[in-house]
C-alpha cells in the first residue's frame, strides 16, 4: 500500500534526468514543433534518429519505452491505414489497384511519416517530461515558466501550481484511505462483485460518501495548517530551491535548435519522397 | 517557570467567548475564558472531548476569531479591528500550531519542501530558508528523511516533520492540539521528547492541549477546561490531588496518582507531591519506610 | 470457566506484503494461535509487529500465503467464493471506524450490515435497537445524520453497526484510540458487557496497557510477526520483564510497583489495576504494622 509511486517517473541519474525541468518543458515543446516541421524522408529519418538518441540519453529500458507507446498503437494503426487507402496521389504513382481500392506511393509514405511523427511525439513528451521528471518538479517548472504571465495578465499561476502540488501530495493518502474504507464496508457485507451494472455502481456509494467526508475533513485541516504557516498566496513568496540553468541545459537547447534547422534543410533534399 | 508577579504574560485572554451556529441554535463553546501564559512555560490545557480546548487553541493564533473578549500577545491586543494583515501573520509566525492528524497538515510532497513551506510564505531569502530547514530537521531528529515522501513516514515521524515546519518559522510558542492522540506509544514518546526538549533547551513556550493525564503531568502548569470554562489551574500535583473535580470533568487522574489517592482514602498519611511515577514512588516509599 | 473452547485458530500462517519487490515485508511468520469462545482477548504489540495483518487475517480480508485459518474447525479458505460468509461470522471494526459511516441516519447506518445479511425488516429493526443499546447510543440520536455526531458517538455507531450483525467473533482494531477517558470507558465497558451477554468471542487490539489490563481476560503479545506470549492478564503482567524486553510498556500501576520494588520494597508481582495495587499496598502496610507492634 505504501509503495504507490505516482506517475511514470523512472528514477535514474541519466543526462536527461539531470537537465533543468524548465529546460525540459521547453525542449519538449521544441521537439514537438520539429516533428511537425518534417516533410521529407530525409527529415523523418533525422527525427527517428533523434528519438533513438533521446531514449539512449534517458537511460530508460526499451521495454518501458514501448509500454508508453502501446496505448496509442491502435490510433497509430488506424490513422496510417486511413492514409494508405484514402490518399489520392499522382496517377503514375499508383501501386495497387483492386476493385475500388487504390493505393498510391504518396499514401504509403504518408502513413509511414505519420507513424514516425506520432512515435516522436510520444517519445518527446515522455522522455523529456513524465519519465525523467517527477510530477512535482514538472509542476514547479510550469509555475516558474508561466510566472511572467502572472505579472502580465494576472493569471493565477501560483495558485494553479499549488493545487497541483496538493493533489499530488494527497493522492497516495486517498488511495490508502479508499483501501481502508473498502475493507471496512466488506466487513459489513458489501458486495462489489455480483449483480448488474446498476447494482454494482450502487455498491460504491458506501465507499464514495465516506471518502468524500474524509476529504472534506482533510481539506479543513490542511487549510488550517496552511494558515498557521502564514500562507497568503503567491505574492511575496520566496522559494528554498532556486533553479539555475547549467551549461548542459544550454548545450541541450543548442542541439534542439540544430535539429530544427536540420529538419528544415533536409526538407529540401529530394530523397525518395517529399510531401 | 517565569511566573513573577509584575511580568507581562506572553499570551493573555480576557473574557474570551466563542460560539457557533448549529441548525439555527447558537452553541456556546467558550464562556468568558481568562488565561495567562508566560514566556518559557510548559502549560497543559486539559478537558474532555468537546470541552472547548481545541477551539481555545485555534483562537490563540487567530485561526478563529472570538465573538467577544480580547487576546493579548506580548501586551498587544490581537483582536483589535485595526490589526493589519502583516501584524496578524506575525502573530501566526510567533505562535505555531501542530494539529492532531499527522496526515492532514503536510502540504508538500517532499519532507524538506514541506518544512520550507512556512519560511517561503514569509518571504525569507532562499539561502536562509535552506539553513532554517536543515536546522529544524536536525532539532526534531529527521535529517536523514529530508528527501522522503511524507506518505512513507510513520505517524510519529510525520508529526515531527510538522513540528519542524513550525520551527522553521522561528516561533516563540508552539501549541500542540492533541498532537499525540493518533500516534502509537513509540511515536508518542518521540514527539513528547521533542516537545520537552524544545521547551527546556530552546526556551520555546509550549501549550499542549490533551486528555492524556500522563502527558499533562509533564507540564509546569495545568489548566482544566470544562464546558467552555476554566474550572481549575495549578501544578500537576495540585490538580491531580482533586480527583473528584477531574472525574466531574469526565477526566481521570494518572494511575499512579490514583493508587496514592486510594491509600489516602484508606487513612494513610502521604506527604509530598503525587503526579507521576517518580513522585508517587517517593511518597509511597516514604509511607512504607515509616510504617513499622 | 476451566475448559475453553477454541473458536478461531491460525495454523502456521505466514504473510508477506509486496512479495518479490524491494518493499517486501514479512507481516506474519508461521503464526499459530487460538482465539477462545466466550472470552475477551487482547492483542498487544507495537506498530509493525504484525497485529493489524493478523486482525485482517481473522475475517478473511487477507488470504494467508501459507497455513490455514479455521473457524469452528473449518478452513475459511476452503471455498474462496464464500469468503463473505466468513466475514459475517467474524465482524471486524477497523481503526477509526467513524470514517465508514455513510447513511442518512444513525439508524440506517447501523442497519446496513444486518440488511446485507438478508434479514427481515423486523429482525433488522430489533438488532439495530439492541446493538445501539450495547454501544451506548441513546434514542435521541438514532434519527440524526451520523455526520452531525461527535467523534466518540460516531465511533460507537460504527461499532454498533458490526455488533448488529451478531458475529460469533467481534474483532476491534484500536476501538478507543484518541478518545478521552470517559469515551474510552463507554466503549470498552460496553464491549465487555456485550461479550458477557452474548458469550461471543471479542478480540481487542490496543496499544493501551491500562485498558488491556482492565478489560481483557486473555492477552496475546506480538513481536516480530509472531505471538510471543499468550495467557490470562494475570499470567502476562506477572512477567513484566518479558513485556519490557519486547519493547512494550506495562500498565502504569505495574510500573509504579516495579519502581517501588527497585527502591528495595517487597512488593508482590502480577498487579496490573489500580484497585489491585491499592489492596496490595494496603495489605503490605497492615502486615508491617502488625510486625511493628509485635
Amino acid at each position: 500500500m505504501k509503495s504507490i509511486t505516482f506517475g511514470q517517473f523512472y528514477p535514474s541519474s541519466s543526462p536527461m534526468h539531470r537537465l533543468d525541468p524548465r529546460m525540459k518543458v521547453i525542449l519538449a515543446i521544441l521537439y514537438i514543433v520539429c516533428s511537425f516541421l518534417c516533410q521529407s524522408t530525409a527529415a523523418f529519418i533525422a527525427l527517428l534518429v533523434s528519438s533513438v538518441l533521446i531514449i539512449l540519453l534517458s537511460n530508460i529500458p526499451a521495454k518501458i519505452v514501448l509500454r508508453s507507446v502501446r496505448p496509442i498503437l491502435i490510433i497509430i494503426m488506424i490513422t496510417s491505414l486511413i492514409n494508405v487507402f484514402m490518399v489520392k496521389g499522382e496517377p503514375e504513382n499508383l501501386l495497387v489497384s483492386w476493385n475500388f481500392i487504390n493505393i498510391y506511393t504518396e499514401g504509403v509514405f504518408n502513413a509511414i511519416f505519420i507513424v514516425v511523427r506520432i512515435f516522436a511525439l510520444v517519445i518527446g513528451s515522455s522522455m523529456f517530461l513524465t519519465y525523467t521528471t517527477t510530477p512535482i518538479m514538472l509542476t514547479d517548472a510550469i509555475e516558474r515558466l508561466l510566472s511572467p504571465l502572472h505579472k502580465l495578465f494576472k493569471l493565477k499561476v501560483h495558485e494553479f501550481a499549488m493545487m497541483m502540488t496538493i493533489a499530488l501530495r494527497f493522492i497516495p493518502t486517498f488511495v490508502d484511505e479508499a483501501d481502508k474504507i473498502i475493507s471496512a464496508q466488506k466487513s459489513r457485507g458489501m458486495d462489489f462483485n455480483s449483480g448488474g451494472l446498476i447494482k454494482r455502481a450502487k455498491a460504491f456509494v458506501p465507499v464514495l460518501i465516506p471518502l468524500f467526508a474524509s476529504a472534506y475533513h482533510k481539506a479543513i485541516d490542511l487549510a488550517t495548517a496552511m494558515e498557521c504557516r502564514c500562507y497568503r498566496g503567491g505574492d511575496g513568496r520566496t522559494r528554498m530551491t532556486v533553479l539555475k540553468l547549467k551549461p548542459r541545459d544550454f548545450v541541450a537547447f543548442l542541439f534542439m535548435l540544430l535539429l530544427g534547422v536540420g529538419v528544415v534543410l533536409l526538407n529540401r533534399v529530394p530523397f525518395l519522397y517529399v510531401m | 517557570m517565569n511566573n513573577e508577579e509584575n511580568k507581562i504574560p506572553f499570551i493573555k485572554t480576557q473574557d474570551l467567548c466563542f460560539s457557533y451556529e448549529d441548525n439555527g441554535k447558537s452553541i456556546e463553546v467558550l464562556k468568558k475564558v481568562n488565561i495567562e501564559i508566560y514566556k518559557g512555560e510548559y502549560v497543559a490545557i486539559i478537558g474532555h472531548n468537546g470541552s472547548g480546548k481545541s477551539t481555545l487553541a485555534r483562537l490563540l493564533n487567530m485561526i478563529l476569531e472570538p465573538d467577544s473578549g480580547k487576546i493579548f500577545v506580548d501586551g498587544k491586543d490581537i483582536t483589535d479591528e485595526n490589526l493589519t494583515e502583516d501584524e496578524m501573520f506575525d502573530v501566526r509566525r510567533r505562535i505555531g500550531l501542530v494539529q492532531q492528524n499527522p496526515d492532514n497538515q503536510i502540504v508538500a510532497t517532499i519532507v524538506e519542501e514541506d518544512v520550507a513551506f512556512g519560511p517561503e510564505n514569509l518571504g525569507i531569502p532562499s539561502a536562509e530558508i535552506r539553513e532554517r530547514v536543515d536546522k529544524a530537521l536536525e532539532i526534531v531528529g529527521m535529517t536523514q528523511y529530508a528527501r522522503y515522501e511524507p506518505h512513507r513516514l510513520s505517524g510519529g515521524q510525520k508529526q515531527r516533520i510538522a513540528i519542524a515546519g513550525v520551527l522553521a518559522m522561528l516561533p516563540e510558542c508552539i501549541i500542540f492540539d492533541e498532537s499525540t492522540a493518533m500516534l502509537d506509544p513509540k511515536g508518542r514518546k518521540d514527539v513528547l521528547k521533542t516537545v520537552k526538549q524544545l521547551n527546556e533547551e530552546k526556551g520555546i513556550t509550549v501549550i499542549t492541549v490533551t486528555h492524556y493525564m500522563n502527558e499533562a503531568a509533564m507540564a509546569d502548569r495545568i489548566i482544566v477546561l470544562d464546558n467552555g470554562q476554566v474550572v481549575a489551574q495549578g501544578t500537576p500535583a495540585q490538580i491531580f490531588e482533586n480527583e473528584r473535580l477531574l472525574n466531574a470533568c469526565s477526566l481521570d487522574v494518572p494511575q499512579c496518582t490514583a493508587v496514592a489517592l486510594g491509600l489516602k482514602k484508606l487513612g494513610y498519611n502521604l506527604n509530598g507531591d503525587i503526579y507521576d511515577i517518580p513522585s508517587c514512588t517517593e511518597a509511597i516509599g516514604k509511607l512504607l519506610a515509616d510504617t513499622n | 470457566m476451566t475448559e475453553k473452547n477454541v473458536k478461531l485458530s491460525l495454523q502456521d500462517v505466514s504473510f508477506t506484503y509486496a512479495k518479490g519487490t524491494p518493499h517486501e515485508m514479512k507481516a506474519l511468520d508461521n503464526v499459530s494461535l487460538d482465539i477462545y469462545a466466550d472470552t475477551v482477548t487482547g492483542i498487544i504489540g507495537h506498530t509493525g509487529s504484525g497485529k493489524s495483518t493478523l486482525v485482517q487475517m481473522l475475517n478473511g480480508l487477507i488470504k494467508p500465503e501459507s497455513g490455514r485459518v479455521l473457524i469452528d474447525g473449518e478452513d475459511v479458505w476452503a471455498k474462496p467464493k464464500e469468503i463473505t460468509k466468513v466475514r459475517f461470522k467474524v465482524g471486524l471494526v477497523m481503526q477509526y471506524p467513524e470514517y465508514q459511516l455513510f447513511e442518512a441516519t444513525v439508524k440506517e447506518d447501523i442497519a446496513y450490515g444486518p440488511k446485507n445479511l438478508g434479514l427481515s425488516k423486523e429482525e433488522v429493526a430489533e438488532r439495530v435497537k439492541s446493538a445501539a443499546a450495547f454501544a451506548g447510543i441513546t434514542q435521541d440520536i438514532m434519527e440524526k445524520s451520523p455526520f452531525e455526531l461527535s467523534g466518540g458517538q460516531k465511533r460507537r455507531v460504527a461499532i454498533a453497526g458490526i455488533m448488529a450483525m451478531h458475529p460469533d467473533v467481534l474483532v476491534l482494531d484500536e476501538p478507543a484510540a484518541g478518545l478521552d477517558p470517559a469515551g474510552r470507558k463507554l466503549i470498552l465497558g460496553g464491549l465487555v458487557r456485550y461479550q458477557r451477554m452474548t458469550h461471543c468471542a471479542v478480540v481487542i487490539v490496543s496499544h493501551s496497557m491500562e485498558d488491556m489490563a482492565l478489560y481483557c481476560d486473555d492477552i496475546i503479545v506480538m513481536e516480530n510477526s509472531k505471538p510471543i506470549m499468550h495467557g490470562t492478564s494475570r499470567e502476562i503482567f506477572t512477567q513484566e520483564e518479558r513485556i519490557v524486553n519486547a519493547g512494550l510498556d506495562v500498565p502504569e500501576v505495574t510500573a509504579l510497583l516495579k519502581s517501588l520494588r527497585e527502591n528495595g520494597f517487597d512488593i508482590p508481582y502480577g498487579v496490573y489495576t489500580v484497585d489491585q495495587a491499592i489492596n496490595a499496598l494496603h495489605e503490605l502496610l497492615k502486615q508491617k504494622k502488625r510486625k511493628g507492634n509485635n
